[in-house]
C-alpha cells in the first residue's frame, strides 16, 4: 500500500441473510454470509476477490455498493459510513463507485435505447442539462469502443460481449473512483472475453480506476488486479499481491483452487474431499474452528477448536491458518 | 487408428426450419472415436457441438433434422427409428449434460433415478438394481453411509448432482459417453474433482469419452485428441499436445492467445497480454458461403472468402480446415 | 424499432386466436359506440301493437312482450356493458396496479398489509359480494361498476406484485439502483414498461369477466335498472316467455356467450403475442 488515503475500507464486516421461519415462535434462522471481513483498498488500486459459490463475494459486493447494509462492521467509501448515510447523501455518493454486473443480457432493461441505460447514472444525479449528458454519454460510449450512433439502438441488438461494453460505459459515465465488477466476463465467449479485459485495463490506465474485481476464474482475476484476496465460506483466508499469492499459495484451500486451474499439477485440488464429503442438508461446517478444517488435508485438533485470524506472514501477506508456515 | 472405430460422424448435418429459413447449427462434421478413447469437441458459443453431441444420441429440438450417417459400431443411429435408439440410449451410449439441476428429477430419489435405466435396460428386480446403484454411487463418491439412496435432488449441491447424473450414466456400462460441458455450472476444484473422476472411468471400464466444452484448457486435460469447431464445422483435430504446441489454424491460434493464463508469464513477469479475436462470433443466420472465420481472419484473402475450406488429413495425425494454415513450426 | 413493429404484425396475423377474437372484440366495441349515434328503433321505445312479433322485416329479431325492437336492445345493451366493464377494469387497473407495485417496491410491512387486505378481499365470492354490495348501496349501473371493480382491484394487485418483485431481483433494477434512482423512479421507468404486456393480457381478460359480472348483476336486478337495456334484464325478463317466444332468451344469451369468448379469445392471442416480447425482461437473446 502507498500511504495514500484508502478510497474503500472494509471493517470487520459481518452479513446474515434472513433465512424463512421453521416455527412461529423465535427468532428466525439466519445463515450467516460473511463473518468478519476486513479490508483496504487505495485509489487507483486494483483487486481481485476470488473464491467459489457460497464463499460471500457476491455479497459483499452488493455492500460495498450500498445496496444492503452490514450486520455488523463498517463499510467507509473515502471515509463515509455508508450505513449511516441517507437516502440523499448515499445517492451523492453514488457516483463514486458504479458497479458491472455478470450478466450481459439481464443488466440492461430491454425496453430502453442504449443511450437512456448509459445516462441512467447521470438521471439518478439530477445535475446535467441534456445536452450535456448527450455529450458525457457519447463520450462514455466511444471510451469502450462502441460508435455514437449505437446510443440510438436496443440492447437486443447487440452480441454479449457488446452488451457488456455498454454496461461499462454506464459504470463510467459518471467518472467513479470505484468499479465494482461481478463476474463481468464470465458469460461471454474466450474470444470476446479477451477484448472486455483488454479493455478493463485501458480504461483503467487511462482514467486511474480502482477495482474491485470479483470473479471465480483466476487466470481473468490475474489479468486484471494487483493484489488477491481468496474468500471461503464468508471469511478472507489469504490476501496479498497477485503474483506472488498465485506463484506460491501459503493457505490450503488457495492452493486447492490454484491446483484446479487445469494446466498445472492437479494434486492438491484433488486432495480436497470438498463437496463429496456430506449432502448439503447438512450443516457443513461447525462455528467453532476454522471453516475450511471440515475438508483440510492439514486439519489439526487447533485448527477444529479455534477460529484462525489473518496474519502477516510477510509484509502485505496475510494468511488466516494456524498451520501456514509448517506446510 | 486401427480397426473400425466405435462412433464414426460422417458428413453430419443438422437443419433447423425457422422462419427466417434453414438454419445449419452443424454444417458439416466428421469425426472418429475409438473404443476407450477420449476425444476434446471445443469451440464457442453457436459453433454447434452441442447440437451435434444432441444428433449422435437422437436428441434433437423438435423440428430440426439430421443428415449424413453417425455409425456406432457400423450401425447407422440416424436411420435408426426411436424404438431402435431407445434401446441404445443408456445401455450402449449415454449423455450427461450441463445443468444438474434439472438433469435430475425433483421428485424422485436418487437411488431410484440412478437404479431406472438398469430396470429398463436389464431387468433386474427392485433390489438388484438398488444394490447396483448403491455400487455406483459409491465409484462416484457419494458412498450411501453418507449419501442413502432416499435422498432427494434438492439435498445435494451442485457438484454432488452432477456425480449422481454420472451414476445414472454408467448404471448399463455403456460404450460410449458424452459429456456436454458437465462441469461449467460446477466450481473450480469441484471441477478438477469430476473430470478426474471421469478420466478414472473412462479408463477403468474401456469407455469411450466425448467431452465437449468451450474451455480448451480443461479439455487438454482430460483428452488425448481435441477437435476445434467454429460456425458448424470442425476446423482443426489434432493431438492435444500438438495442438497446444503450434496450433496450425489461425482460429485455434487465436483462440488460445486469448485465454488467460495462471501460471505462465510474460518475459518482464506478469501476466503476458492477451491477444484477442477482433469481430464476435457470426450469428446462425449470417453465415456465409466462404469459411466461417474469414470475417475475423488476418490471413484470410479472396480464396477464403468465396469457398469454405474442407478438412483435409495433415502430418502429424491431424485435420486442418484452412486455405493458409500457420506454419507448423511455429512454437508457443 | 419499426422492424420489430413489422415482425409483431406479421406474428399477430398468423395467429388465429388473435384474429378472431380481436374481430369480435372490435365488432362489439363498434356496435357500442355505433349505438351512440344510432340504433334502428330507441331501444326504449314501446310499441304494443307489435308486441311479440317474431322476425320480421320490420324488426330483424322481432320485439319483446312491450313491444321493445329485441336488435336495437342489444345493441345498445353493448354500450352498457362496455361502459360498465371499462369502468370497473378501469377501477382495477388504477387502484390494483399501483398497489401491487408499491408492495413490491416496499417489501416489508407494506407488503404483507397489502397482501393480507387482498386475500381478505379473495376470501369473498366476488358475484355474491358484488350482490351484496349492490343490495347495501342500492342497485344501478354506477353501482355495479363500483361492487366489480373492487374485486379487480385484488386481481391486478397481485399479478402485478407477483410480476413486478421477479423484475426487481434484475440486474438492471440494481443497476439503476447503483445510479442512484430511487423507488419511485424506478417502478416507473424500469418495473412498469416491463409489466406492460401481462398487465394488458390480464386486462382483457378482466374485461370478459366484468361483462358476465355485470349480466348477473342485471339478470338479478341488482345491476342496470330499468329504462336502460341491459343484457342480463332481457334474460331475466325472457324467463316467463321462454316457452312463447325462446329467442328472447337465447338472443342476449348468445350475445354475452360469443362477446366473453370473443375477448378470451383476444386475451389469449395477445399473450402469445406479447409474451416472448414484452413482460419478459432479462431473457436471453
Amino acid at each position: 500500500m502507498n500511504g495514500a488515503p484508502d478510497l474503500l475500507n472494509v471493517e470487520d464486516v459481518v452479513f446474515d441473510y434472513v433465512l424463512p421461519r421453521r416455527d412461529l415462535f423465535g427468532s428466525a434462522p439466519v445463515r450467516r454470509a460473511l463473518k468478519g471481513v476486513s479490508f483496504r483498498l487505495a485509489d487507483g488500486e486494483s483487486m481481485g476477490l476470488v473464491g467459489e459459490s457460497g464463499c460471500g463475494k457476491t455479497t459483499l459486493a452488493r455492500l460495498v455498493m450500498g445496496l444492503a447494509r452490514p450486520t455488523k462492521g463498517r463499510i467507509l467509501f473515502k471515509g463515509q459510513d455508508l450505513a449511516r448515510l441517507g437516502p440523499k447523501a448515499l445517492a451523492r455518493l453514488r457516483p463514486g463507485f458504479q458497479m458491472v454486473f455478470q450478466d450481459p443480457y439481464g443488466s440492461l432493461d430491454p425496453r430502453r435505447r442504449v443511450e437512456a441505460i448509459v445516462a441512467e447514472p447521470l438521471v439518478g444525479l439530477g445535475r446535467d442539462r441534456r445536452r450535456a449528458r448527450e455529450a458525457k454519454v457519447a463520450d462514455a460510449l466511444s471510451a469502450v469502443g462502441l460508435k455514437a450512433g449505437d446510443g440510438r439502438k436496443y440492447p437486443h441488438e447487440f452480441s454479449g460481449g457488446q452488451r457488456q461494453r455498454i454496461a461499462i460505459a454506464r459504470a463510467l459515465v459518471v467518472r467513479p473512483a470505484l468499479i465494482v465488477a461481478d463476474e463481468p466476463v464470465s458469460a461471454l465467449d474466450v474470444s470476446v472475453q479477451a477484448q472486455v479485459l483488454n479493455l478493463l485495463r485501458k480504461l483503467r490506465a487511462d482514467h486511474g480506476l480502482a477495482y474491485l474485481f470479483i470473479s471465480h476464474d483466476l487466470a481473468v482475476v490475474r489479468y486484471v488486479s494487483d493484489r488477491v484476496a481468496v474468500m471461503f465460506d464468508g471469511s478472507i483466508v489469504e490476501a496479498g499481491p497477485t503474483e506472488p499469492l498465485f506463484a506460491a499459495p501459503r493457505h490450503p484451500y488457495s492452493r486447492a483452487l490454484v491446483a484446479a486451474v487445469p494446466g498445472g499439477d492437479r494434486r492438491p485440488a484433488l486432495a480436497v474431499a470438498g463437496d463429496a464429503s456430506h449432502p448439503r442438508s447438512e450443516p457443513a461446517v461447525p462455528d467453532e474452528g476454522c471453516a475450511y478444517a471440515g475438508v483440510c488435508p492439514y486439519a489439526a485438533d487447533l485448527c477444529r477448536r479455534e477460529r484462525p485470524r489473518p496474519r502477516a506472514l510477510e509484509p502485505g501477506r496475510l494468511v488466516a491458518c494456524h498451520r501456514a508456515e509448517e506446510i | 487408428m486401427t480397426g473400425v472405430p466405435l462412433l464414426r460422424i460422417e458428413g453430419l448435418r443438422v437443419e433447423l426450419p425457422t422462419a427466417d429459413g434453414i438454419l445449419r447449427p452443424v454444417e458439416v462434421v466428421d469425426l472418429d472415436l475409438a473404443a476407450g478413447e477420449r476425444v476434446g469437441l471445443v469451440g464457442e458459443s453457436g459453433c454447434g457441438k452441442s447440437m451435434t453431441a444432441r444428433a449422435v444420441m437422437g436428441l434433437l429440438p423438435p423440428g430440426a433434422r439430421a443428415r449424413g450417417r453417425v455409425l456406432l459400431d457400423g450401425r447407422d443411429l440416424i436411420a435408426m427409428d426411436e424404438a431402435a435408439l431407445c434401446r441404445l440410449r443408456g445401455r450402449r451410449l449415454a449423455l450427461i449434460s450441463q445443468e444438474p439441476l434439472t438433469a435430475l428429477n425433483p421428485v424422485k430419489t436418487i437411488g431410484a433415478q440412478v437404479a431406472e435405466g438398469m430396470r429398463l435396460h436389464f431387468r433386474l428386480t427392485r433390489r438388484e438394481a438398488a444394490a447396483r446403484a448403491a455400487e455406483l454411487l459409491d465409484r462416484v463418491g457419494l458412498p450411501t453411509s453418507r449419501f442413502p439412496l432416499h435422498l432427494y435432488a434438492h439435498q445435494l449441491s451442485g457438484g454432488q448432482r452432477q456425480r449422481v447424473a454420472i451414476a445414472m450414466a454408467l448404471a448399463c456400462g455403456p460404450d460410449l459417453l458424452i459429456a456436454d460441458e458437465p462441469t461449467t455450472a460446477l466450481d473450480v476444484t469441484v471441477q478438477a474433482r469430476t473430470l478426474a473422476l471421469l478420466e478414472e472411468l473412462s479408463l477403468e471400464r474401456g469407455m469411450a469419452l466425448l467431452l465437449i466444452s468451450h474451455d480448451l484448457s480443461l479439455v487438454a486435460e482430460a483428452c488425448g485428441r481435441i477437435a476445434v469447431m467454429y460456425a458448424g464445422r470442425i476446423i482443426e483435430e489434432a493431438p492435444s499436445g500438438a495442438l497446444f504446441g503450434h496450433p496450425a489454424h489461425p482460429y485455434s491460434d487465436g483462440l488460445l492467445a486469448a485465454i488467460p493464463q495462471l501460471q505462465a508469464s510474460a518475459p518482464g513477469g506478469g501476466p503476458a497480454p492477451l491477444r484477442p479475436i477482433a469481430g464476435e462470433v457470426p450469428d446462425l443466420r449470417h453465415r456465409t458461403a466462404g469459411c466461417g472465420f474469414a470475417p475475423r481472419c488476418r490471413l484470410a484473402d479472396a480464396v477464403c472468402h468465396g469457398s469454405s475450406p474442407p478438412l483435409e488429413a495433415r502430418t502429424g495425425d491431424r485435420r486442418l480446415a484452412c486455405f493458409h494454415p500457420l506454419a507448423e513450426a511455429k512454437g508457443r | 424499432m419499426s422492424d420489430a413493429w413489422i415482425e409483431l404484425t406479421a406474428r399477430a396475423r398468423g395467429n388465429r386466436k388473435l384474429v378472431i377474437g380481436g374481430a369480435i372484440t372490435a365488432a362489439f366495441l363498434a356496435l357500442a359506440l355505433l349505438s351512440l349515434v344510432w340504433t334502428p328503433y330507441p331501444a326504449t321505445r314501446m310499441d304494443i301493437a307489435s308486441r311479440l312479433s317474431g322476425f320480421g322485416a320490420a324488426h330483424w329479431l322481432g320485439t319483446d312482450h312491450f313491444g321493445r325492437d329485441v336488435l336495437s336492445m342489444l345493441i345498445a345493451g353493448t354500450r352498457n356493458s362496455v361502459a360498465v366493464a371499462v369502468v370497473a377494469v378501469g377501477i382495477g387497473l388504477c387502484l390494483g396496479v399501483p398497489l401491487g407495485a408499491l408492495a413490491a417496491a416496499r417489501r416489508g410491512w407494506v407488503d404483507e398489509l397489502m397482501m393480507r387486505i387482498s386475500d381478505v378481499t379473495f376470501a369473498f365470492p366476488a358475484l355474491l359480494s358484488a350482490v351484496m354490495i349492490t343490495a347495501l348501496i342500492g342497485p344501478g349501473a354506477v353501482n355495479s361498476m363500483i361492487a366489480i371493480g373492487i374485486f379487480n382491484v385484488p386481481v391486478f394487485a397481485r399479478l402485478t406484485r407477483g410480476a413486478a418483485l421477479r423484475i426487481w431481483s434484475l440486474d438492471f433494477v440494481l443497476a439503476a439502483r447503483t445510479a442512484g434512482r430511487g423507488g419511485l423512479a424506478i417502478t416507473w421507468d424500469h418495473v412498469l414498461p416491463n409489466l406492460a404486456g401481462l398487465i394488458i393480457v390480464q386486462a382483457t381478460i378482466q374485461f370478459a369477466l366484468a361483462i358476465l359480472a355485470e349480466a348477473g348483476l342485471s339478470y338479478l336486478g341488482f345491476g342496470t335498472q330499468p329504462p336502460q337495456p341491459s343484457w342480463g334484464r332481457m334474460l331475466s325478463d325472457a324467463q316467463t316467455l321462454l316457452f312463447m317466444a325462446p329467442r328472447l332468451a337465447v338472443l342476449p344469451g348468445l350475445a354475452i356467450a360469443v362477446t366473453v369468448l370473443g375477448l378470451n379469445l383476444f386475451g389469449d392471442g395477445l399473450r402469445d403475442l406479447l409474451d416472448p416480447k414484452l413482460g419478459n425482461a432479462g431473457d436471453g437473446p
